[in-house]
């Protein structure tokens, strides 16, 4: 229950109230950030399956082509699920890194997706101007998350 | 042997099925449009969108509640101030009475001008793009008002974008800084003609001006009704810059758009333009999508 509620508070604010925050033009991306957080205890071929739920949700959010955020959020989860079996620590920083490596990944992952099937915008600008920013926001929201966890003692180790 | 193989591969097996899954996807849309996938998009969207709806009504009752509050804190000075600029403003009305006379007057000059008023359709900006990579915006009114897709979106600053796809109750539109949106523009001045496209989501770029066009930073840019969505004369923006750059075909330009649209909160849907009923054919021409 408390994922469904979490997951549609997400996609409502992602879409509605985040704008505001943003920076630039650029806001952090909620729906890898949940993923994130319910990946670190889940199987990878079940983040896998989330990520395609995430994914598509957030495409029909938006106005890409359906499949676009499928494919980089379904890879992050297994990736996430995976990396997070050798986190034998409830330490922050390899959650901070892991969360800053998977928000860069997420974002290369869907540029090299839209130069490959549209053809749009240029490589180089595009990373600087979207998917480094957004990686940035995402981790510093992550972290604020993280803190807030660990001080309610609920960070984990996978068993 | 393939069965016990996948079975120990589980995890990579159902990445894999997934990823293939979303890259035929891709590709189908590339192609062509699917009506199977844009009917799942539309599901899925309408189903989000009673929620958005939801979201953006508290926020606004919230805000205007927060904001009645901080007005009765001040309301005492206020009161005495709007006393003394009452007696002002009687004054001011008998001026005003005469530029209204002048103001009807001119309205029936335009009115017998135009010959057919256009029919627009208001509405509510109730939600944005959930990702950084397209711009476009969720308005609360769908086909059951009339709306339809390609229709044009304009603000009172100018040209906001098309309908990408309309709902019964709510409608996506896709803005003109949309790296995939394209419209058929004319400097004002010179009347050189291009097209619009966004870029990078935050602002336009004019392509396809000769390399020896007249245009110049401060020229206004307007539709130049070329392609059949956008018709002519919408302001669009100012050129920002002109670049030649060397060993190109075409001049490059960015155009700052007059509307701002992080702050877009009501838009008017273009429901139907004199003469130009065939515009809204989204089979016709590639304006509008790259």
């Amino acid at each position: 229950m408390t994922p469904f509620v979490l997951f549609l508070g997400v996609a409502v604010f992602q879409s509605t109230l985040l704008y505001q925050l943003s920076i630039g033009g650029v806001k952090p991306d909620l729906f890898l950030l949940l993923l994130f957080f319910l990946s670190l205890s889940l199987e990878a071929d079940l983040a896998s399956f989330l990520g395609l739920l995430f994914g598509l949700s957030q495409d029909a959010l938006s106005g890409g082509p359906l499949g676009l955020k499928v494919f980089s959020l379904s890879l992050m989860g297994f990736l996430t699920a995976h990396f997070s079996e050798k986190l034998y620590t409830t330490a922050i920083l390899p959650r901070f890194m892991l969360l800053a490596l998977i928000a860069v990944l997420s974002g290369t992952t869907t540029l090299l997706l839209l130069r490959f099937f549209l053809d749009l915008d240029p490589l180089l600008p595009t990373f600087l101007r979207i998917v480094l920013p957004e990686a940035l926001l995402t981790t510093v929201v992550g972290l604020l998350v993280l803190v807030f966890l660990k001080m309610r003692g609920a960070l984990e180790v996978k068993p | 042997m393939f069965l016990r193989f996948i079975l120990r591969h589980r995890q990579v097996a159902v990445l894999s099925t997934i990823l293939l899954f979303s890259f035929l996807l891709l590709t189908f849309q590339v192609r062509q449009v699917v009506p199977a996938i844009d009917f799942t998009r539309k599901v899925l969207l309408i189903s989000l969108s009673p929620f958005l709806r939801a979201t953006t009504f508290v926020v606004s009752v919230v805000t205007s509640v927060w904001e009645e509050y901080i007005d009765l804190r001040n309301l005492r000075q206020e009161n005495r101030r709007l006393k003394e600029e009452l007696e002002r403003l009687k004054g001011e009305v008998k001026t005003f009475r005469e530029s209204e006379l002048e103001n009807q007057r001119l309205r029936t000059l335009l009115e017998l001008k135009g010959q057919t008023p256009t029919k627009v359709i208001a509405a509510r900006v109730i939600g944005k793009d959930a990702t950084n990579w397209f711009k476009t915006i969720v308005i609360d009114r769908g086909s059951e008002s009339g709306v339809r897709r390609n229709m044009v979106v304009i603000a009172p600053g100018g040209l906001v974008g098309r309908i990408l796809e309309a709902m019964p109750f709510s409608s996506r539109a896709q803005l003109l800084t949309d790296p995939a949106s394209a419209a058929g523009a004319l400097v004002q001045r010179s009347r050189t003609t291009g097209v619009v496209a966004g870029y990078q989501g935050l602002t336009t770029r004019l392509k396809y001006l000769p390399l020896f066009a007249d245009v110049a930073m401060g020229d206004e840019v307007l539709t130049s009704g070329m392609g059949g969505i956008f018709p002519k004369g919408i302001p669009i923006g100012k050129v920002a810059w002109v670049r030649r750059p060397t060993g190109a075909l075409f001049l490059e330009a960015e155009v700052t758009p007059w509307a701002d649209f992080s702050k877009l909160e009501e838009v008017l849907v273009l429901a139907e333009l004199p003469g130009q009923e065939t515009a809204w054919n989204p089979s016709q021409g590639n304006e509008g999508h790259l």
